[in-house]
Protein backbone atom coordinates (compact mmCIF):
# COMPACT_ATOMS: atom_id res chain seq x y z
CA UNK A 1 0.00 0.00 0.00
CA UNK A 2 2.77 2.53 0.93
CA UNK A 3 4.72 0.96 -1.62
CA UNK A 4 1.53 2.27 -4.46
CA UNK A 5 1.06 5.59 -2.49
CA UNK A 6 4.81 6.48 -3.06
CA UNK A 7 4.51 5.38 -6.61
CA UNK A 8 1.93 7.63 -6.91
CA UNK A 9 3.50 10.52 -5.72
CA UNK A 10 6.11 10.21 -8.07
CA UNK A 11 4.19 9.63 -11.02
CA UNK A 12 2.02 13.05 -10.05
CA UNK A 13 6.10 14.61 -9.55
CA UNK A 14 6.72 13.87 -12.81
CA UNK A 15 3.04 15.07 -14.50
CA UNK A 16 3.39 17.95 -12.37
CA UNK A 17 6.85 18.84 -13.56
CA UNK A 18 6.11 18.37 -17.37
CA UNK A 19 3.16 19.92 -17.73
CA UNK A 20 4.89 23.38 -15.39
CA UNK A 21 7.99 22.94 -18.10
CA UNK A 22 6.17 22.96 -21.00
CA UNK A 23 3.92 25.72 -20.03
CA UNK A 24 6.96 27.61 -19.34
CA UNK A 25 8.97 26.64 -22.60
CA UNK A 26 4.99 28.12 -24.06
CA UNK A 27 5.31 31.48 -22.48
CA UNK A 28 9.00 32.18 -23.17
CA UNK A 29 8.89 31.48 -26.78
CA UNK A 30 5.77 33.73 -27.07
CA UNK A 31 7.01 36.29 -25.15
CA UNK A 32 5.00 36.31 -22.16
CA UNK A 33 7.26 34.95 -19.88
CA UNK A 34 9.22 38.39 -18.17
CA UNK A 35 12.54 37.55 -16.67
CA UNK A 36 11.86 35.63 -13.22
CA UNK A 37 12.96 37.03 -10.07
CA UNK A 38 14.98 33.68 -9.68
CA UNK A 39 16.87 33.96 -13.30
CA UNK A 40 17.96 38.06 -12.18
CA UNK A 41 19.27 37.09 -8.68
CA UNK A 42 20.71 34.02 -10.91
CA UNK A 43 22.00 36.55 -13.36
CA UNK A 44 23.17 39.33 -10.83
CA UNK A 45 24.39 36.98 -8.50
CA UNK A 46 27.11 35.03 -10.83
CA UNK A 47 27.37 38.28 -13.71
CA UNK A 48 30.79 39.46 -10.97
CA UNK A 49 31.75 36.08 -11.00
CA UNK A 50 31.97 35.15 -14.45
CA UNK A 51 33.47 38.55 -15.41
CA UNK A 52 35.83 38.02 -12.99
CA UNK A 53 36.56 33.71 -14.69
CA UNK A 54 36.12 35.63 -17.97
CA UNK A 55 39.31 38.17 -17.11
CA UNK A 56 41.41 35.38 -15.39
CA UNK A 57 40.29 32.69 -17.84
CA UNK A 58 41.76 35.47 -21.00
CA UNK A 59 44.83 36.30 -18.68
CA UNK A 60 45.96 32.84 -18.20
CA UNK A 61 44.85 32.08 -21.89
CA UNK A 62 47.85 34.51 -22.76
CA UNK A 63 50.41 34.02 -19.96
CA UNK A 64 50.04 30.08 -21.44
CA UNK A 65 50.78 31.35 -25.12
CA UNK A 66 53.83 33.20 -23.43
CA UNK A 67 54.87 30.40 -21.90
CA UNK A 68 54.56 27.70 -24.97
CA UNK A 69 56.96 30.34 -26.37
CA UNK A 70 59.55 30.00 -23.51
CA UNK A 71 59.70 25.82 -23.86
CA UNK A 72 61.68 26.21 -27.31
CA UNK A 73 65.04 27.88 -25.27
CA UNK A 74 64.86 25.77 -21.92
CA UNK A 75 68.86 25.39 -22.85
CA UNK A 76 69.51 28.91 -21.98
CA UNK A 77 70.75 30.12 -18.76
CA UNK A 78 68.03 30.41 -15.60
CA UNK A 79 68.97 34.07 -15.39
CA UNK A 80 67.98 34.63 -18.81
CA UNK A 81 64.62 32.74 -18.91
CA UNK A 82 63.52 34.56 -16.06
CA UNK A 83 64.16 37.88 -17.40
CA UNK A 84 62.82 36.81 -20.39
CA UNK A 85 59.25 35.56 -18.16
CA UNK A 86 59.12 39.18 -16.67
CA UNK A 87 59.44 40.58 -20.16
CA UNK A 88 57.11 38.21 -21.42
CA UNK A 89 54.24 39.32 -18.99
CA UNK A 90 55.39 42.57 -19.33
CA UNK A 91 55.24 42.49 -22.63
CA UNK A 92 51.62 40.36 -22.60
CA UNK A 93 49.91 43.38 -20.67
CA UNK A 94 51.34 45.70 -23.44
CA UNK A 95 49.52 43.84 -26.20
CA UNK A 96 46.62 43.23 -24.32
CA UNK A 97 46.36 47.12 -23.73
CA UNK A 98 47.32 47.59 -27.65
CA UNK A 99 44.49 45.39 -28.42
CA UNK A 100 42.05 46.85 -26.19
CA UNK A 101 42.80 50.20 -28.28
CA UNK A 102 42.67 48.32 -31.51
CA UNK A 103 39.33 47.14 -30.38
CA UNK A 104 38.10 50.25 -28.87
CA UNK A 105 39.42 52.28 -31.86
CA UNK A 106 37.06 49.77 -34.26
CA UNK A 107 34.03 50.45 -32.19
CA UNK A 108 34.25 54.29 -31.68
CA UNK A 109 34.58 54.27 -35.53
CA UNK A 110 31.06 52.40 -35.72
CA UNK A 111 30.11 54.84 -32.83
CA UNK A 112 30.71 57.29 -35.39
CA UNK A 113 28.76 56.29 -38.03
CA UNK A 114 26.14 54.65 -35.82
CA UNK A 115 23.24 56.76 -34.28
CA UNK A 116 23.85 58.52 -30.93
CA UNK A 117 21.51 55.79 -29.61
CA UNK A 118 24.17 52.94 -29.32
CA UNK A 119 25.87 52.02 -25.81
CA UNK A 120 28.82 50.08 -25.46
CA UNK A 121 28.81 47.30 -23.07
CA UNK A 122 31.22 45.00 -21.83
CA UNK A 123 31.04 41.12 -22.30
CA UNK A 124 31.09 39.04 -19.17
CA UNK A 125 30.36 35.67 -19.67
CA UNK A 126 29.00 32.73 -21.96
CA UNK A 127 26.56 30.33 -22.32
CA UNK A 128 27.22 27.81 -20.35
CA UNK A 129 25.45 24.88 -22.35
CA UNK A 130 26.10 23.47 -25.87
CA UNK A 131 22.68 23.97 -27.32
CA UNK A 132 22.54 27.50 -26.84
CA UNK A 133 25.08 30.72 -28.13
CA UNK A 134 24.48 33.61 -25.86
CA UNK A 135 26.72 35.93 -24.51
CA UNK A 136 26.11 37.93 -21.23
CA UNK A 137 26.68 41.64 -21.39
CA UNK A 138 26.75 44.46 -18.02
CA UNK A 139 24.15 46.10 -19.53
CA UNK A 140 20.55 45.78 -18.89
CA UNK A 141 17.17 47.61 -17.83
CA UNK A 142 18.83 49.97 -15.62
CA UNK A 143 20.51 51.26 -18.62
CA UNK A 144 17.38 51.01 -20.83
CA UNK A 145 18.65 48.05 -22.64
CA UNK A 146 14.95 45.67 -23.52
CA UNK A 147 14.37 42.75 -25.46
CA UNK A 148 15.04 42.72 -29.33
CA UNK A 149 17.57 45.29 -29.46
CA UNK A 150 20.03 44.97 -31.57
CA UNK A 151 23.52 44.09 -30.59
CA UNK A 152 26.91 44.59 -33.37
CA UNK A 153 31.10 44.73 -32.50
CA UNK A 154 33.56 46.71 -34.76
CA UNK A 155 33.58 43.94 -37.28
CA UNK A 156 29.86 43.21 -37.66
CA UNK A 157 26.70 41.71 -36.52
CA UNK A 158 26.37 40.26 -33.21
CA UNK A 159 22.70 39.26 -32.69
CA UNK A 160 19.91 40.32 -30.62
CA UNK A 161 18.96 41.52 -26.78
CA UNK A 162 16.95 38.24 -25.73
CA UNK A 163 16.18 38.62 -22.07
CA UNK A 164 17.04 41.99 -19.67
CA UNK A 165 17.58 41.85 -15.45
CA UNK A 166 18.53 45.43 -14.14
CA UNK A 167 22.00 45.00 -14.57
CA UNK A 168 22.95 42.55 -17.39
CA UNK A 169 21.67 41.22 -20.66
CA UNK A 170 21.37 37.89 -22.60
CA UNK A 171 22.50 38.41 -26.22
CA UNK A 172 21.30 35.62 -28.74
CA UNK A 173 24.46 35.17 -31.04
CA UNK A 174 23.85 34.69 -34.63
CA UNK A 175 24.94 31.47 -34.22
CA UNK A 176 22.69 30.33 -31.96
CA UNK A 177 19.97 27.48 -33.76
CA UNK A 178 16.79 29.87 -32.66
CA UNK A 179 18.22 32.91 -34.93
CA UNK A 180 17.87 33.50 -38.35
CA UNK A 181 18.51 37.12 -40.27
CA UNK A 182 17.36 37.77 -43.59
CA UNK A 183 20.61 38.42 -45.78
CA UNK A 184 22.32 39.50 -48.62
CA UNK A 185 25.18 38.47 -50.78
CA UNK A 186 27.15 41.64 -51.23
CA UNK A 187 28.71 40.82 -54.30
CA UNK A 188 25.76 39.53 -56.47
CA UNK A 189 22.68 40.80 -54.58
CA UNK A 190 21.43 37.27 -53.97
CA UNK A 191 19.34 36.79 -51.10
CA UNK A 192 18.84 34.21 -48.63
CA UNK A 193 18.40 33.63 -44.49
CA UNK A 194 21.22 32.79 -42.73
CA UNK A 195 20.46 30.85 -39.45
CA UNK A 196 22.40 29.50 -36.38
CA UNK A 197 23.83 26.15 -36.10
CA UNK A 198 25.10 26.31 -32.69
CA UNK A 199 28.66 25.82 -34.26
CA UNK A 200 31.21 28.46 -34.89
CA UNK A 201 29.28 28.81 -38.23
CA UNK A 202 25.99 29.86 -39.96
CA UNK A 203 24.31 28.48 -42.69
CA UNK A 204 22.90 30.55 -45.47
CA UNK A 205 19.89 29.09 -46.83
CA UNK A 206 17.31 29.41 -49.73
CA UNK A 207 20.16 31.05 -52.33
CA UNK A 208 18.79 31.07 -55.74
CA UNK A 209 20.69 27.74 -57.90
CA UNK A 210 21.07 30.63 -60.70
CA UNK A 211 23.29 32.63 -58.30
CA UNK A 212 27.15 32.43 -58.84
CA UNK A 213 28.14 32.54 -55.20
CA UNK A 214 32.13 32.08 -54.40
CA UNK A 215 34.00 31.47 -51.33
CA UNK A 216 34.65 34.87 -50.27
CA UNK A 217 31.99 36.75 -50.58
CA UNK A 218 30.41 38.80 -48.34
CA UNK A 219 27.60 38.53 -46.51
CA UNK A 220 25.31 41.84 -45.29
CA UNK A 221 21.75 41.99 -43.76
CA UNK A 222 18.90 42.92 -46.37
CA UNK A 223 17.23 44.97 -44.04
CA UNK A 224 13.83 42.79 -44.42
CA UNK A 225 12.05 40.92 -41.65
CA UNK A 226 12.20 44.39 -39.62
CA UNK A 227 14.65 44.16 -37.03
CA UNK A 228 18.07 44.29 -38.57
CA UNK A 229 19.03 47.31 -40.60
CA UNK A 230 20.24 47.25 -44.01
CA UNK A 231 23.91 46.82 -44.69
CA UNK A 232 25.15 45.33 -41.33
CA UNK A 233 28.18 42.98 -42.01
CA UNK A 234 27.14 39.22 -41.20
CA UNK A 235 30.23 37.49 -42.44
CA UNK A 236 32.12 35.41 -45.35
CA UNK A 237 30.93 32.26 -47.24
CA UNK A 238 33.43 30.01 -46.51
CA UNK A 239 31.62 26.61 -48.56
CA UNK A 240 29.11 26.41 -51.07
CA UNK A 241 26.31 23.39 -51.63
CA UNK A 242 23.69 22.75 -53.26
CA UNK A 243 20.32 22.06 -50.90
CA UNK A 244 19.68 18.42 -50.15
CA UNK A 245 16.30 19.17 -52.13
CA UNK A 246 18.01 20.52 -54.83
CA UNK A 247 15.95 23.87 -55.36
CA UNK A 248 18.30 26.38 -53.98
CA UNK A 249 21.80 26.76 -52.87
CA UNK A 250 23.13 26.56 -48.88
CA UNK A 251 26.73 28.34 -48.14
CA UNK A 252 28.42 28.43 -44.68
CA UNK A 253 29.49 31.55 -43.27
CA UNK A 254 31.87 32.44 -41.11
CA UNK A 255 30.79 35.37 -38.93
CA UNK A 256 32.72 38.42 -39.31
CA UNK A 257 32.76 38.58 -35.26
CA UNK A 258 35.10 36.30 -33.53
CA UNK A 259 31.88 35.64 -31.14
CA UNK A 260 33.73 33.44 -29.25
CA UNK A 261 36.52 35.78 -28.01
CA UNK A 262 34.83 39.38 -28.34
CA UNK A 263 34.99 41.17 -24.98
CA UNK A 264 32.99 44.43 -25.68
CA UNK A 265 29.90 44.89 -27.97
CA UNK A 266 27.20 48.09 -29.08
CA UNK A 267 24.04 47.82 -28.31
CA UNK A 268 21.31 49.55 -30.10
CA UNK A 269 19.31 51.90 -27.69
CA UNK A 270 16.71 52.46 -30.29
CA UNK A 271 15.02 50.14 -32.47
CA UNK B 1 25.27 15.42 5.75
CA UNK B 2 23.34 14.73 3.15
CA UNK B 3 22.13 18.15 2.33
CA UNK B 4 25.63 19.39 3.00
CA UNK B 5 26.88 17.30 0.37
CA UNK B 6 24.25 18.20 -1.93
CA UNK B 7 24.61 22.12 -1.40
CA UNK B 8 28.12 21.66 -2.02
CA UNK B 9 27.73 19.92 -4.94
CA UNK B 10 25.73 22.13 -6.85
CA UNK B 11 27.18 25.42 -5.64
CA UNK B 12 30.57 23.59 -7.35
CA UNK B 13 28.61 22.48 -10.43
CA UNK B 14 27.16 25.33 -11.17
CA UNK B 15 30.48 27.89 -10.61
CA UNK B 16 32.41 25.49 -12.78
CA UNK B 17 29.72 25.41 -15.73
CA UNK B 18 29.17 29.20 -15.33
CA UNK B 19 32.85 30.12 -15.28
CA UNK B 20 34.83 27.30 -16.59
CA UNK B 21 32.69 25.34 -18.77
CA UNK B 22 32.68 27.81 -22.01
CA UNK B 23 36.85 28.07 -21.62
CA UNK B 24 36.53 24.41 -21.82
CA UNK B 25 34.49 23.88 -25.52
CA UNK B 26 35.65 21.39 -27.70
CA UNK B 27 34.28 21.50 -31.08
CA UNK B 28 31.71 23.57 -29.94
CA UNK B 29 30.97 21.27 -27.18
CA UNK B 30 31.10 22.23 -23.85
CA UNK B 31 30.67 19.67 -20.73
CA UNK B 32 27.82 19.30 -19.01
CA UNK B 33 28.21 18.99 -15.44
CA UNK B 34 24.57 19.91 -14.24
CA UNK B 35 23.89 16.32 -16.26
CA UNK B 36 26.21 14.72 -14.31
CA UNK B 37 25.03 16.50 -11.19
CA UNK B 38 21.44 15.47 -12.04
CA UNK B 39 22.74 11.82 -12.65
CA UNK B 40 24.20 11.78 -9.36
CA UNK B 41 21.04 12.82 -7.80
CA UNK B 42 19.18 9.85 -8.93
CA UNK B 43 22.03 7.40 -8.51
CA UNK B 44 22.75 9.02 -4.83
CA UNK B 45 19.37 9.76 -3.69
CA UNK B 46 16.83 7.43 -5.12
CA UNK B 47 14.41 8.13 -7.71
CA UNK B 48 11.88 10.76 -6.16
CA UNK B 49 14.76 13.29 -5.22
CA UNK B 50 16.48 12.45 -8.23
CA UNK B 51 13.81 13.76 -10.06
CA UNK B 52 13.02 17.14 -8.07
CA UNK B 53 17.07 17.79 -7.85
CA UNK B 54 17.32 17.37 -11.27
CA UNK B 55 14.29 19.73 -11.79
CA UNK B 56 16.03 22.66 -9.39
CA UNK B 57 19.26 22.24 -11.04
CA UNK B 58 17.87 22.60 -14.85
CA UNK B 59 15.76 25.85 -13.56
CA UNK B 60 19.12 27.26 -12.37
CA UNK B 61 20.56 26.39 -15.23
CA UNK B 62 17.81 27.83 -17.56
CA UNK B 63 18.38 30.74 -15.22
CA UNK B 64 22.12 30.97 -16.43
CA UNK B 65 21.49 30.13 -19.93
CA UNK B 66 19.79 31.95 -22.79
CA UNK B 67 17.90 29.10 -24.02
CA UNK B 68 14.45 27.80 -24.12
CA UNK B 69 13.34 28.67 -20.63
CA UNK B 70 12.37 25.30 -19.27
CA UNK B 71 13.51 23.02 -20.80
CA UNK B 72 16.55 22.34 -19.08
CA UNK B 73 13.80 21.57 -16.29
CA UNK B 74 12.46 19.10 -17.55
CA UNK B 75 15.51 17.13 -19.55
CA UNK B 76 17.27 17.58 -15.89
CA UNK B 77 14.04 16.30 -13.85
CA UNK B 78 14.05 12.89 -16.14
CA UNK B 79 17.59 12.81 -16.13
CA UNK B 80 17.43 12.14 -12.46
CA UNK B 81 14.27 10.09 -12.32
CA UNK B 82 16.01 7.73 -14.71
CA UNK B 83 19.50 7.52 -12.59
CA UNK B 84 17.64 6.64 -9.54
CA UNK B 85 14.66 4.00 -11.36
CA UNK B 86 18.30 2.64 -12.77
CA UNK B 87 19.84 2.62 -9.86
CA UNK B 88 16.77 1.28 -7.54
CA UNK B 89 16.60 -1.76 -10.61
CA UNK B 90 19.78 -2.60 -11.71
CA UNK B 91 22.70 -0.62 -9.17
CA UNK B 92 25.24 0.96 -10.89
CA UNK B 93 28.18 0.88 -8.84
CA UNK B 94 30.52 0.06 -11.55
CA UNK B 95 32.52 2.38 -13.64
CA UNK B 96 31.92 1.41 -17.01
CA UNK B 97 27.62 1.15 -16.11
CA UNK B 98 27.82 4.53 -14.84
CA UNK B 99 30.11 5.97 -18.12
CA UNK B 100 27.11 3.95 -19.86
CA UNK B 101 24.58 5.22 -17.86
CA UNK B 102 25.90 9.19 -18.98
CA UNK B 103 25.70 8.25 -22.26
CA UNK B 104 22.42 7.21 -22.68
CA UNK B 105 21.18 10.02 -20.53
CA UNK B 106 23.41 12.68 -22.65
CA UNK B 107 21.48 10.98 -25.36
CA UNK B 108 18.28 11.43 -24.29
CA UNK B 109 18.70 14.65 -22.64
CA UNK B 110 20.31 16.01 -26.38
CA UNK B 111 17.12 14.20 -27.94
CA UNK B 112 14.94 16.42 -25.51
CA UNK B 113 17.13 19.29 -26.57
CA UNK B 114 16.51 18.79 -30.26
CA UNK B 115 13.05 17.87 -30.00
CA UNK B 116 11.47 20.93 -28.55
CA UNK B 117 13.20 23.31 -29.75
CA UNK B 118 12.44 21.88 -33.51
CA UNK B 119 8.69 22.01 -31.76
CA UNK B 120 8.89 25.36 -30.58
CA UNK B 121 10.93 27.05 -33.07
CA UNK B 122 9.99 24.98 -36.25
CA UNK B 123 11.63 24.82 -39.79
CA UNK B 124 14.66 26.95 -39.02
CA UNK B 125 16.03 24.32 -36.09
CA UNK B 126 18.74 22.49 -38.01
CA UNK B 127 18.87 18.92 -37.18
CA UNK B 128 21.63 17.50 -38.62
CA UNK B 129 24.38 19.77 -36.97
CA UNK B 130 22.37 19.20 -33.82
CA UNK B 131 22.83 15.44 -34.00
CA UNK B 132 26.46 15.88 -34.52
CA UNK B 133 27.08 18.26 -31.81
CA UNK B 134 24.72 15.48 -29.52
CA UNK B 135 27.45 12.76 -30.21
CA UNK B 136 30.27 15.17 -29.52
CA UNK B 137 28.14 16.16 -26.60
CA UNK B 138 28.04 12.62 -25.37
CA UNK B 139 31.73 11.21 -26.04
CA UNK B 140 32.57 14.43 -24.00
CA UNK B 141 30.23 13.79 -21.50
CA UNK B 142 31.51 10.36 -21.31
CA UNK B 143 35.08 11.27 -20.90
CA UNK B 144 34.16 13.28 -18.35
CA UNK B 145 32.20 11.05 -16.07
CA UNK B 146 34.72 8.10 -15.25
CA UNK B 147 37.30 10.69 -13.43
CA UNK B 148 33.80 12.29 -12.35
CA UNK B 149 32.25 9.61 -10.39
CA UNK B 150 35.78 8.42 -9.38
CA UNK B 151 36.47 11.44 -6.94
CA UNK B 152 32.67 11.84 -6.26
CA UNK B 153 32.00 8.27 -5.11
CA UNK B 154 34.77 8.52 -2.62
CA UNK B 155 33.50 11.97 -1.19
CA UNK B 156 30.37 10.34 -0.58
CA UNK B 157 31.71 7.06 0.63
CA UNK B 158 33.04 9.50 3.71
CA UNK B 159 30.69 12.12 3.76
CA UNK B 160 27.48 10.31 3.14
CA UNK B 161 25.54 7.90 6.14
CA UNK B 162 24.52 5.95 3.15
CA UNK B 163 28.58 5.46 1.70
CA UNK B 164 26.34 6.77 -1.64
CA UNK B 165 24.35 5.00 -3.87
CA UNK B 166 20.78 4.78 -2.94
CA UNK B 167 19.65 1.25 -1.92
CA UNK B 168 19.18 -1.50 -4.20
CA UNK B 169 15.90 -3.50 -3.43
CA UNK B 170 16.58 -7.03 -2.00
CA UNK B 171 14.31 -8.68 -4.73
CA UNK B 172 16.96 -8.09 -7.57
CA UNK B 173 15.47 -7.76 -10.93
CA UNK B 174 16.17 -9.79 -14.39
CA UNK B 175 19.02 -7.31 -15.20
CA UNK B 176 20.69 -7.17 -11.66
CA UNK B 177 20.24 -11.81 -12.32
CA UNK B 178 21.70 -11.26 -15.50
CA UNK B 179 24.55 -9.41 -14.08
CA UNK B 180 25.26 -11.95 -11.20
CA UNK B 181 24.99 -14.73 -13.71
CA UNK B 182 28.22 -13.22 -15.80
CA UNK B 183 30.14 -13.03 -12.31
CA UNK B 184 29.76 -9.12 -12.34
CA UNK B 185 30.55 -7.89 -8.93
CA UNK B 186 27.27 -6.55 -7.53
CA UNK B 187 27.28 -5.24 -4.04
Amino acid sequence: MKRRIAKRKTVLLVVAIVVSSLTVMSLDVQGAKGTTWVESVVVSALAPIQKAATRTARSLEGIWSSYIDLVGVRAESETLRRELRTLQVENNRLIEQNLKLHRLQKLLAVKREAPASMMMANVVGLDPTTWSNVLLVDRGSDDKVSKEMIVVSGDGLVGRVIRTSPRASKVLLLTDVRHAVDALIQRTRDRGVVVGMNRSSCLMKYIPLEAKVEVGDRVISSGLGGLYPKGLIIGTITRVAKSSGGLHQEAIVRPSTDLERIEEVFINAKR
Amino acid sequence: MSAIFILNLFIVSFLFQSTLAPYATVASVRPDLILLLACVAGLFFGRRRGLLLGALAGFLQDSLSGGLFGLNILSKALVGLAAGALQRNVGLHHRLLQALLVAVLTAFDGLVTIVLVRLFYGGEALVLPTVVLLVYQTLYNVLLAVPYFAVLSRVARRYLPSGGFADIPAAPSGLRQLLQRTRYRVP
